[in-house]
């Protein structure tokens, strides 16, 4: 599923000890980023890291407090106006208008960026909201508003799409349905994207480079499988006709081995994976199981961080004011 | 300050927004068409037969409706600042703050939209007023009237705007908005002739923008003024322009 990244060298997004300060907290803390053209860029960190702030400053809407960060060249200090013609911006929350439809929403951003109605119609075609397109975004399902929101980022065909927690609070369906639509986007139009999350799946099986981020400060940063490789520990579960002699092997080779039910399970590094397997390969007939688990990127969060991501979808609220059609 | 062309079209998109925002909300229609014919049938025929006031050779209702037009746009541009803390609550102002425009075409854009829901309101309101009171009003007289609300519209939208961009709460805004337009609406000679004033409240009424803008919609609509036209047009123009580029200044300002 994922592209290898031809042109790394090539950097798209660039920022240097880009800082935000907010009286005593530091809410970004001294972050330096590159990020290559067509890369799908993932920000991970739990609530409160400086994902949103980082955002903001990327795209012109916050003033850094020290650093500096460049898109497609530009500063985004000194060129604001440059920059904002390479990019777009999808928010954390739903920023459409409810009381528009769909059509109309993305006409009146076609509208200020001087694009066509073809290409509204082949973003509806894209996003799969063309049967809806007449209908008020009221009414749309948290899952469509958010597709249509990532098509409105797109009438202008940006270099740079942002995406803040694209599927916070949606389902799994659909987060795997927007996942799919990120995938197909950004194979189709040629677009850079970065994207935060706290989902450790989405970064995982979307991200072709994920940097970790906690208290404001980017603590690794590498493509899923380096990152995790970084670990050097995996959980290897064999299941063996003879489990006393599997063990005294090991022990022999001077690994640990316990018993689990009726399987044997020993913790090893990448090298040991190996030599564990010849001693497997050796016994061929009597073994009924050999598993070999890597580590996840949630046990590689917890050995940069000391701590799990939980999983706060109840934080995004809709404000009552739009629940009552105010607006 | 310069505009450019995709300043134009910031502009368009932002003025039509606004105006479907007005035409969506069907109780926002009825309630500004409601609220001051309430105005104008307690006051007009009420207070007007009580004491039979007279001005002039116009009955009080006469002399009221031009005040009561003049009250429908000043209601209807503090919604330009509700419009605009409403968007930047709900964050859909960041959307239209990450687009390649200039800030003050945002801000215009709010304007004109402002500007053309006042037309609606004002055109049913005189409208009314021709029907009720038997108001003739020619179609010369009648484009007089809607450059008045215009600059009404966008003096007060704009400063409502300024207002909005320091506020972060609807309920704040509320609680100024609220102190400051009544004043502004009771010392405007929306109610009486402001000739007969003791000098002390005829100094704030003087000072008041919205005394030019009600005796601007009663000149065209009733044929009587305290004011010259060139007078009136002078004021509402220089009040229109200090207050448009107070309220961009503070809205680059804010940074939202
Ligand atoms: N306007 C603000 N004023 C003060 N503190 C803020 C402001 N915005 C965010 N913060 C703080 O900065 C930190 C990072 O916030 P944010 O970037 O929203 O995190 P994330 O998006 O990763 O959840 C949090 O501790 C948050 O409380
Ligand atoms: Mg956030």
């Amino acid at each position: 599923m994922k592209k290898n990244i031809m042109d790394m060298n090539e950097h798209v997004i660039q920022t240097i000890n880009l800082t935000k300060e907010y009286g005593e907290l530091r809410a970004v803390d001294n972050v330096s980023l590159s990020i290559g053209r067509g890369e799908i860029f993932g920000l991970l960190g739990p609530n409160g890291a400086g994902k949103s702030t980082t955002i903001m400053m990327l795209t012109t809407l916050l003033k850094p407090s020290s650093g500096r960060a460049e898109i497609c060249g530009y500063d985004v200090v000194k060129e604001p106006n440059k920059v904002r013609k390479s990019i777009s911006v999808v928010f954390q929350d739903h920023t459409s208008d409810e009381w528009l439809t769909g059509w109309e929403y993305l006409r009146l951003h076609a509208g200020i960026y001087n694009s066509s109605e073809a290409r509204i119609q082949e973003l509806l075609i894209l996003f799969n909201l063309k049967e809806w397109k007449d209908t008020p975004i009221k009414q749309y399902s948290s899952g469509m508003r958010r597709r249509l929101e990532i098509a409105r980022g797109l009438v202008h065909h940006p270099e740079v799409l942002f995406l803040d927690e694209p599927t916070l609070g949606l389902d799994i369906q659909t987060r795997l349905k927007i996942w799919s639509y990120i995938e197909s986007l950004s194979r189709e139009e040629d677009v850079t994207i970065f994207l935060t999350t706290h989902y450790m799946e989405e970064a995982d099986k979307l991200c072709d480079r994920i940097a970790i981020i906690d208290d404001g400060k980017i603590v690794a940063i590498g493509s899923s499988e380096e990152l995790k490789s970084v670990l050097n520990s995996n959980l290897i579960t064999v299941k063996v006709k003879n489990p006393g002699d599997m063990m005294q092997i090991l022990s022999v080779l001077g690994m640990e081995s316990e018993i689990q039910g009726n399987s044997i399970q020993i913790h090893t590094t990448n090298a040991g994976i190996s030599e564990i397997y010849d001693v497997v390969r050796d016994m061929q007939n009597d073994v009924e199981l050999f598993n070999v688990k890597k580590p996840t990127l949630d046990d590689v969060f917890i050995y940069y961080t000391g701590k799990e991501i939980r999983d706060e979808a109840s934080e995004h609220r809709r404000h009552p004011l739009m629940r009552r059609g105010f607006i | 300050m310069e505009v450019s062309v995709s300043d134009l079209r910031a502009i368009r998109a932002i003025s039509y927004r606004e105006v479907i925002r007005f035409l969506r909300a069907k109780s926002r229609i009825v309630s500004s068409i409601a609220v001051p014919l309430i105005w104008f049938c307690a006051f007009g025929f009420g207070l007007g037969s009580a004491f039979d006031v007279r001005y002039g050779s116009l009955g009080y209702a006469e002399f009221l409706a031009p005040g009561i037009v003049a009250m429908t746009v000043l209601f209807a541009s503090t919604l330009s600042g509700i419009s605009i803390i409403v968007d930047k609550e709900f964050g859909v102002i960041k959307e239209l703050l990450i687009a390649p425009v200039s800030r003050v075409s945002l801000v215009i854009g709010k304007l004109i939209g402002g500007m053309l829901t006042s037309f609606l309101r004002a055109i049913l309101i005189t409208i009314l007023f021709c029907v009720i009171i038997e108001l003739h009003v020619g179609i010369w007289d009648f484009l007089g009237v809607l450059l008045v609300i215009a600059l009404i519209a966008i003096g007060f939208g704009g400063f409502a705007i300024a207002i909005a961009t320091k506020m972060e709460s609807l309920e704040g805004y509320g609680f100024i908005v609220e102190l400051i337009v009544m004043p502004i609406f009771f010392l405007s000679g929306a109610f009486f002739p402001i000739e007969r004033l003791p000098s002390w409240l005829l100094t704030m009424v003087v000072f008041n923008p919205l005394t030019y803008g009600v005796d601007g919609l009663r000149l065209f609509m009733v044929g009587t003024s305290s004011f010259s036209l060139p007078s009136i047009l002078t004021v509402l123009f220089v009040f229109d322009i200090v207050v448009v580029l107070l309220a961009a200044y503070l809205f680059e300002r804010s940074g939202v």
